[in-house]
């Protein structure tokens, strides 16, 4: 039952061509790092768009990706496209 | 009672039972929308206890009431921070809900039109609103399911939700195209009948989409395979993959 983490996981690994289950780890990560004890199957769609824009950021910055602002960007808009799942699964 | 009532009353605990159900979701994830969708299956049900006792009038008040949340349950669970046709949606409900409203009133007092004509522009502009609820309602649901069908990061199941909203979405809508052929009070006719059917496919399909049995989504679930693996990642591994 982690269909947000999955979903949004794979995202980013097509985002950042590195392996999707680091990928899927890193949104556990961040979502942590924000709302400490919480996945992100448990978190609102606000909360989510938070995260995707800050610690996920600073995450992505510490592994010196390229281009993490607009990697943030865009799985940010991706969420804003696909919220729905934050219900519907 | 009337015959049909007990009918009503079966509907009625299915609304009650989804709202229940919901209810204790929402209480584990405090999701806003979840809400939405609670006191919009307790409104059905209480919308259907006028249709009991065949209060016409609370029924229909009750249904605009109704359709405001539902409107507002799929701006905030599919259309938070895009373009959205919500406050005009709104808007034509509320305005086809009060003439309802009136045309009913001038029904029931026989005042300026004929009974049949202010009945059958009351069912117009019912019938009109639940079809804007229904359309809405089916885009919705088709267009983001669209976004990520070919994913296999989404388990069947969630999509077999997505094509359960659809599917009862066409039945708010059929409900809604024939409330305009349905006859003055104390007759039954073909189109009373097709709505029946609707609203029992509706109610069927309400309750298996958000209710959603394990035995189902094992059902739905059958031969796909999770690639999840996430948890046997330290945090010190998951960094070293990143880089």
């Amino acid at each position: 039952m982690s269909n947000v983490t999955n979903f949004f996981g794979e995202y980013l690994a097509s985002l950042t061509e590195k392996e999707t289950r680091s990928c899927k780890g890193m949104i556990r990560l961040a979502v942590l790092d924000k709302f400490p004890g919480k996945t992100p199957e448990q978190i609102n769609f606000n909360e989510l768009k938070e995260v995707f824009n800050t610690s996920l950021k600073e995450r992505l910055d510490n592994v010196s990706t390229p281009n993490t602002e607009q990697i943030s960007q865009n799985i940010a808009s991706y969420l804003v496209k696909n919220q729905s799942l934050l219900t519907m699964a | 009672m009337y015959q049909a009532a007990y009918l009503f009353v079966i509907f009625l605990v299915f609304r009650v039972i989804t709202g229940a159900f919901l209810f204790g979701k929402w209480r584990q994830t405090k999701k806003q929308n979840l809400l939405l969708l609670v006191i919009f299956f307790f409104m059905n049900a209480l919308t259907l206890l006028f249709l009991v006792f065949e209060n016409l009038m609370l029924y229909d008040v009750n249904t605009i009431i109704t359709m405001v949340i539902g409107l507002v349950f799929i701006d905030r669970t599919f259309y938070q921070d895009r373009k959205s046709p919500f406050k005009l949606l709104l808007a034509l409900t509320l305005v086809l809900g009060a003439l309802s409203v009136v045309f009913l009133m001038i029904f029931q007092q026989s005042i300026i039109f004929e009974p049949n004509t202010s009945f059958l522009l009351h069912n117009i502009f019912v019938g009109a609103d639940f079809a804007i609820f229904g359309l809405w309602s089916f885009i919705a649901a088709a267009s983001s399911l669209k976004t990520f069908s070919s994913s296999d990061a989404v388990e069947p199941w969630v999509k077999g939700r997505y094509r359960l909203v659809k599917f009862y979405s066409i039945c708010i809508i059929l409900v809604g195209s024939l409330t305009l052929f349905t006859p003055v009070e104390g007759t039954v006719n073909w189109a009373l009948l097709v709505i029946l059917v609707a609203n029992i496919l509706r109610i069927a399909g309400e309750t298996i989409a958000w209710i959603m049995p394990n035995f189902l989504k094992k059902y739905y679930n059958r031969g796909y395979t999770t690639t999840a693996l996430i948890e046997e990642l330290s945090e010190e591994e998951i960094m070293e993959g990143m880089r």
